[in-house]
């Protein structure tokens, strides 16, 4: 799954440090969902969708290559 | 999700891997003193004792371990513990097998636990691989 965390967190100028602290989970955690290696929970990802005022489906979206079935 | 804050990987898992040493020299001494001590020696059975707890304080600091988690490191152990499950029942069975065919038969199969560890490895390298 794509998503736009990493240009989010920098127009914040946040570091994943901060970010992770922020949403409670780990800054690896942050670092494997920005490059993209993990797909956060929906919770998780609600839960960033409101840090950064957008909506989930902006922030994520379904990469075409890859088999969701 | 809660607001809970996330404990650090390493902190919780050394403690889980001081124990898994601990209980692993454990299972070592009690290997020594096989040759030298009758079963049901005192010795023996404060050994076997502690091997147990140890065995038992694993359990409970690897539970306590992935509680603290957040989801993407229990992902990873998750996935590690997915693979060394079906693994070590292939080692387990492997094993019996040779065994009853005369290879290995001189193992004790008491430790076999040591081996096991071994299927463990090889599924947190491959999670590592999948999601560093």
């Amino acid at each position: 799954m794509k998503n736009r965390l990493k240009v989010l967190r920098a127009e914040q100028n946040w570091t994943q440090e901060e970010l992770a602290q922020r949403v409670g989970v780990s800054r690896q955690a942050i670092n494997a969902i920005e490059t993209e290696k993990y797909d956060p929970s929906l919770p998780l990802a609600i839960k960033l969708g409101k840090l950064f005022g957008k909506p989930v489906e902006e922030m994520f979206a379904l990469d075409e290559n890859t088999d969701h079935g | 999700m809660t607001n809970k804050e996330v404990e650090k990987p390493s902190k919780g898992s050394t403690a889980v891997l001081v124990f898994c040493g601990l209980t692993v020299g454990l299972v070592v001494v009690h290997v020594l003193l096989r040759g030298s001590y009758p079963p049901g020696h005192p010795i023996r059975l404060l050994v076997t004792s502690l091997m147990g707890l140890g065995f038992a304080s694993f359990i409970f600091l690897y539970t306590r371990m992935l509680a603290n988690m957040d989801e993407y490191q229990r992902q990873i152990q998750l996935y590690a513990l997915a693979i060394a499950f079906p693994l070590s029942l292939v080692t387990a069975w492997a094993i019996g097998y040779f065994r009853a065919e005369g290879l290995l038969a001189g193992r004790d199969p008491r430790d076999l636990p040591l081996v096991l560890l071994i299927p463990y490895a090889i599924g947190f390298a491959a999670a590592w691989l999948k999601y560093r």
